[in-house]
């Protein structure tokens, strides 16, 4: 009868209070469709009620003379084998439908709201017994449960769409449930039960408005199943018996005469896809105005790798290979839709071998740097201008091809949430063999079996036999980085990539993965650009840093000259913030406010607000880099004050 | 007299399926001081979070006693909690889950207030004012929502609401580990100002040991549910006795090259096998398998928490001995 | 494996009990007399009394429970009121229409909803909006319209397709195939348009994650991330609607085999509640529980297999 109601059961994507949010009213009447759909339901509803003002013939007035006829301007709408008027009948047949569709939604919505807040709030042996009714109730097939309570009490549409709402209830309390679920883990609901608010006072305060959205965008769904299960039992003779004007019956009557007048079926099934078209639409608009308050803009998946769409030449450009420099990044732009800057002409070096920390808070584009690198910015960013050479190559510049293979073999990635970043329906032994064979395409089961067993010790897991058959969720955080750092290395990269390789895991087993890569850089010699907030892991492993402030580079210095003299203010301000500098119980030299957002980047100088050294010259002009005697770069023209300084150490 | 007490509290969570109860929190004795910090370190499934959601009656514990200026709280009813709401308040780690997006900040400060008290509608919206310019924020604040506000701003007004019922007690469950390196100073900063105007005392949860030692005065390490070491911060910081606390110590890298250089241990980079779950009472101490000390004992007999020196409990066989071997020092620099 | 078979079964079996039970309590709330109901107001004082016996109404509920139930165990579950037939005969004479429908509905929405779901999650912008108002007019559209639409095009007009009736399969595979394309093509519409949107959300969904970010740092070609890992985890919430659907499905007999006079067990449920028919009723109710037990079963393991994560809880 209806799939409809069972497509009911989606995935909650938004948890706005639609109504408390400002300018939701404002981007649903930006929707076209939406307001299509609520005009559409108003005028049907309207229509409805005022039917006897509205509709041009009664229901059942007879005219035998004129029967089956096509649309006419007497009857807009044709006539049916009784001669009937057919556009009346389609008004009045509202009524019946409209009227159904009301008693199911609301018993659907009282029963099913009530009890996925109960059993999603309260939890433990309650939610327990509800969800196992649920589950059990859906499990049978709803038509069913109509059919049998409609054989045994006959045609009595009330009784019909009550036990539809019921029998849907389930589904409803599902949703509802996990949506309560979701907010009853925020910890602002904690909060509010620390406040001393009681438990109806913590659901109806702040969990109802949380799912708000989502409710109402079930109650659309639901209409919409309703309109097709009132009408499908109307179809099929089950509803108001005749001469009633049902929207079911009325196709019910067309499909008899399908032969004779086909035009019938039009009115009569078209009012009813429009009504659910509607219904339907009109959820899917109020969840989507919804979450875009929270996500921004419609959801762009990521980006997959492309063209650079600029017109150079089309032969990349070369730059004479530096032995001094494994990777040279120069001037790089990345920009996000907007347009927004997030890395703002950064230029850095990495010499073969050597570890180079990237330093910053978040928010500063280190990651983002990195991922330009790759050439894997996330949905709709894109590089907007500078150079990165590799080896000779512009890796900005390369083909989609040749970055792919650049990719696997020159540059490997080792990122933050280490199990996140393995497919969780592969074993660790499949996931680590694909990659091998991707660097060796004709080897053979045994050969790679054999090169994924020593990757594994490479990376010192213990028992790595066992470990191949292991899926990415049952290994520990720990493990499961070592096991994405031995596939970073499969293609033996010349430079690695580790973007806050530590930042997830426990400090004992940081120090673990932290010491693992120092020993893997002896032995292969690669590079390493260390992406981190935390200065003690720059200092462990880091020969030379490179400090990022709102886009820009700051300070580059060797790790020595950096944490015993800083020659840019930021750096010297987030050395001082030490706690460990800090002596106990006593303020730490904090640097006053906060990061400023892209949007907000400051003129000049993009520190000076928060600078304890700013005079008005630092918001004139961009501070370019600035380099001293000895080499040391500084974007900061009040450098040498910092020189007569040196941090306690 | 100490302001909140607590003794052999235990807490355990029953897991999916048919694994084994998970003992969270394993007999854990300490006590708060009016007007004093005591830090929770540990690291992950260490406990410490739930302990403090115990402490704050958001789940059940199985054994133990907690006790609030003499009373005992351990069992307390609905209504009791709630009034406990104007003693007892918590401050979250994750600033941007703790405020609800659909509510002005006022109106999530004034929400305390409207719970407990009677007061007007004027009188109300003076104190939030009031207390939004305690933590440095604008008193414009009060009509806009979380969303215009950073992290650590809206930490701040984590920390308003925690004290708008005047609490003695402020927990604090890792309040600056979500927060940047820059912000973080200036939320400890505020803590601690808060606690002298006020005369706060706070449990200060964290797995940053640098952290709780600048603010704690008594420090508790947790392993696994279970306390390892107890005792003033400068004993545990400077001259752990426990390994446990040692390793935790030797991991977190200073920000000190040529020192961190030094210190650099030549550790084993082997991955140890992950233990699923955490040895029952009686089968032994929960560090065992990764102990540099371990002995056969370890495996087999639970270390008893017991007095190693002035003030300091350590939970170690070896304790006695491991206390008169203390870490190498660098001259003139505390380690955490 | 088989540890998972038997606890999905014995925790199934209970419904199965519960569903007879329903409609069970269903009758002996029905106001009035049964028998008048069935044989109408009109009806003789013997037939009534004859019809009363029959159904066993002066016994208590529980004693015909009991009797209806020992009987279905057996596997008889009484004698329509309406034909005389054995229902379980019934059933059995109709289930294989039934099933045809459904598996035809079901390879057919697998085939075109996942291949249209995923081919929309490739292309961005247009297609996407595209599949979205194309997944929502198959849903709206009433499957007993669009049934009715079909056969004034294919039959009437064309005179391509038969507009009713059936040929079983063992007499001629041509003309079973052609009595079941209308209405299969009706049972599939909407399922279609529930996968494709549904295996398009999947999609982007798992196309967004980290690992497959990870995966293409590792310079893994772009179809294989798509084909074996991006559809090899988006397979894992499909499978669940997947079987949503085809329980969804059985519902949807019930118009199609009634528009397109399908000797099936939807027609049968339907008549029977038309003419009262209650022993066909309840047989019909306990036969498509267990059709969706079967679902659901196959469904479990559908997923055990595909989701690693299930298998160890």
């Amino acid at each position: 009868m209806t799939a409809g109601a069972d497509t009911i059961i989606e995935s909650v994507t938004s948890l706005e209070p639609p109504m408390q949010e400002p300018g939701f009213i404002r981007r649903l009447a930006r929707r076209p469709l939406a307001v299509g759909s609520l005009a559409f339901l108003a005028i049907v509803a309207l229509a409805a009620v005022l039917a006897p003002l509205v509709a041009p013939y009664a229901p059942n007035s007879l005219d035998l003379l004129h029967v089956l006829q096509g649309p006419s301007w007497a009857h807009p709408l044709g006539t049916d084998n009784l001669g009937r008027d057919m556009l009346s009948r389609v008004i009045y047949g509202g009524r019946v439908t409209l009227v159904g569709t009301a008693i199911g939604v609301g018993v659907a919505l009282v029963v099913g709201v009530s009890a996925g807040l109960a059993a999603g709030y309260t939890g433990g042996r309650s939610d327990w017994i509800v969800t196992r009714l649920a589950d059990m109730a859906l499990a049978i097939p709803a038509i069913m449960i109509l059919l049998v309570v409609l054989s045994v009490f006959g045609r009595d549409e009330t009784i019909a769409m009550v036990s539809f709402g019921l029998i849907i209830s389930p589904v409803v309390m599902r949703v509802i449930r996990g949506a309560t679920l979701t907010v009853r883990d925020e910890l602002f609901v904690d909060a509010a039960r620390v406040s001393g608010l009681t438990g109806p006072q913590v659901i109806v305060r702040h969990i109802l408005p949380r799912i708000s959205g989502v409710v109402i965008v079930q109650a659309s769904l639901l209409a919409a199943s309703a309109v097709l299960v009132e009408t499908g039992l109307g179809f099929l003779g089950l509803g108001v018996p005749p001469p009633t004007a049902t929207w079911g019956g009325l196709v019910a009557t067309a499909s008899t005469y399908v032969q004779v007048q086909p035009w019938l079926l039009v009115p009569s099934g078209l009012i009813v896809a429009l009504t659910v078209l509607a219904f339907g639409l009109l959820g899917d608009a109020v969840r989507d105005a919804a979450t875009e308050n929270w996500l921004g803009g419609p959801t762009q998946p990521h980006a997959r790798p492309s063209l650079r769409t600029e017109l150079h030449a089309p032969a990349p450009r070369t730059k004479e290979a530096s032995e001094a420099h494994l990777l040279s990044v120069e001037d790089l732009v990345v920009a996000f839709p907007g347009p927004r800057r997030v890395v703002d002409g950064v230029s850095f070096d990495v010499k073969p071998g050597e570890t180079l920390g990237l330093v910053g808070e978040s928010g500063c584009g280190k990651s983002m740097t990195a991922l330009a690198l790759l050439r894997l910015l996330p949905g709709g960013g894109s590089v907007e201008s500078g150079h990165c050479w590799l080896a000779g190559r512009d890796l900005i510049e390369l083909s989609d091809a040749d970055s792919r293979r650049v990719r696997g073999s020159e540059i490997g990635l080792v990122s933050q949430n280490a199990i996140a970043s393995l497919d969780p329906v592969f074993t660790v032994g499949s996931q680590l063999g694909e990659l091998v064979r991707l660097q060796q395409p004709h080897a053979s089961r045994a050969e790679v079996r054999r090169r994924v067993l020593g990757l594994l010790e490479m990376v010192r897991l213990q028992n790595p036999a066992k470990l191949v058959q292991r899926y990415p969720h049952e290994l520990s955080g720990g493990m499961a980085q070592r096991v994405a750092i031995a596939a970073a290395l499969v293609g033996q990269p010349q430079l690695l990539i580790a973007d806050e390789p530590t930042t997830a895991l426990d400090v004992t087993v940081q120090a673990e993965i932290l010491a693992l890569l120092r020993s893997l850089q002896r032995q292969t010699r690669m590079a390493i650009l260390l992406i981190t907030h935390d200065w003690g892991i720059v200092a462990d492993m880091c020969e030379r840093a490179v400090v990022m402030y709102a886009g820009q580079v700051v300070e580059v210095a060797s790790v020595d000259d950096l944490f015993h003299q800083p020659l840019h203010p930021y750096a010297e301000g987030l050395l001082l913030s030490n706690p460990r500098l800090g002596r106990a119980r006593r303020h730490l030299a904090a640097i006053p406010g906060s990061v400023p957002p892209p949007e907000g980047w400051p003129a000049g100088c993009r520190f000076h607000p928060r600078c304890k050294y700013a005079t008005a010259e630092c918001q004139l002009t961009r501070i370019p880099l600035l380099e001293d005697p000895s080499g040391r770069l500084s974007r900061c023209i009040h450098s040498d004050r910092l020189r007569t300084k040196v941090l306690a150490g | 007299m100490s302001l909140l007490e607590v003794t052999d509290l235990t807490v355990e969570y029953r897991q999916r399926g048919r694994a084994p109860l998970l003992t969270a929190v394993d007999s854990v004795s300490f006590s708060l001081a009016a007007g004093e910090t005591l830090g929770i370190v540990g690291e992950s499934g260490s406990g410490k979070s739930t302990l403090a959601r115990a402490i704050l009656g958001l789940v059940p514990t199985q054994g133990g006693r907690i006790a609030f200026d003499g009373t005992d709280i351990t069992q307390a009813s609905g209504r009791d909690r709630r009034r406990l709401a104007a003693d007892i308040q918590a401050v979250f780690q994750d600033p941007y889950s703790s405020l609800n997006p659909a509510r002005t900040i006022g109106q999530t400060l004034a929400e305390p207030l409207g719970a407990h008290t009677s007061m007007s509608r004027a009188e109300i919206a003076r104190e939030v004012h009031d207390m939004l310019e305690r933590v440095g924020l604008a008193a414009g604040a009060a009509s806009r929502y979380p969303r215009h506000f950073s992290g650590g701003q809206r930490q701040r007004v984590a920390i308003a609401r925690a004290l708008m019922l005047s609490p003695r007690v402020v927990i604090c469950d890792e309040p600056t580990s979500a927060l940047d390196l820059s912000v973080q100073a200036q939320i400890l900063n505020l803590l601690l100002d808060l606690q002298v105007e006020l005369g706060l005392s706070y449990l200060f949860i964290s797995h940053d040991l640098s952290v709780v030692r600048h603010l704690a005065h008594r420090v508790v390490v947790l392993y696994r549910g279970r306390a390892m070491e107890a005792g003033p911060t400068e004993h545990v910081c400077d001259q752990p006795v426990h390994p446990y606390t040692r390793a935790l110590l030797a991991s977190a890298p200073l920000p000190d090259p040529p020192a961190q250089r030094r210190r650099r241990l030549e550790q084993s980079t082997d991955a140890a096998e992950p233990l699923d779950a955490s040895p029952l009472r009686g089968q032994g101490c929960p560090f065992a398998a990764r102990c540099l000390f371990v002995l056969d004992i370890c495996k087999t007999d639970d270390p008893p928490l017991e007095r190693s020196a002035p003030d300091v409990d350590v939970a170690c066989h070896r304790a006695a001995e491991l206390a008169a071997r203390p870490i190498d020092t660098l001259p003139g620099r505390a380690l955490c | 494996m088989v540890n998972l078979i038997v606890r999905r079964l014995l925790v199934s079996l209970p419904l199965v009990f519960i569903v007879s039970i329903l409609t069970f309590v269903l009758l002996a709330l029905t106001p009035g007399d049964p028998a008048i109901a069935i044989l109408g107001p009109d009806a003789p004082p013997s037939s009534l009394a004859h019809l009363r016996e029959q159904l066993g109404l002066q016994d208590p509920l529980y004693t015909r429970y009991w009797d209806w139930l020992t009987g279905a165990v057996h596997g008889d579950l009484g004698v329509s009121l309406f034909t005389g037939q054995q229902v379980t005969a019934a059933l059995t004479q109709r289930l294989p229409v039934t099933l045809s429908l459904i598996l035809g509905a079901t390879l057919l929405t697998t085939t075109i909803g996942v291949g249209l779901g995923v081919l929309a999650s490739l292309r961005h912008g247009a297609s996407g909006r595209a599949i979205d108002v194309l997944s929502l007019l198959g849903l709206a559209i009433p499957n007993y319209w669009l049934a009715l639409g079909l056969v004034a095009i294919f039959a009437v007009s064309w005179r391509l397709l038969p507009a009713t009736g059936y040929v079983p399969l063992t007499e001629s595979p041509g003309g079973w195939a052609r009595t079941l394309a209308l209405p299969v093509t009706v049972l599939a519409v909407a399922g279609i348009s529930v996968l494709a949107k549904q295996t398009r959300n999947a999609m982007l969904d798992v196309l967004s994650s980290d690992f497959i970010m990870t995966l293409r740092a590792r310079g893994v070609p772009e179809r294989s991330i798509i084909f074996k890992h991006g559809l090899r985890n988006a397979a894992i919430p499909v499978v669940t609607i997947m079987g949503l659907q085809v329980v969804a499905m059985l519902s949807g007999t019930v118009i199609v085999e009634s528009v397109f006079a399908l000797p099936g067990l939807g027609n049968l449920a339907v008549q029977g509640t038309l003419q009262h028919d209650i022993p066909v009723v309840q047989g019909a109710a306990v036969c498509f529980t267990l059709i969706v037990i079967l679902v659901n079963l196959l469904v479990d393991l559908a997923y055990g297999w595909l989701n690693p994560k299930a298998r160890s809880a």
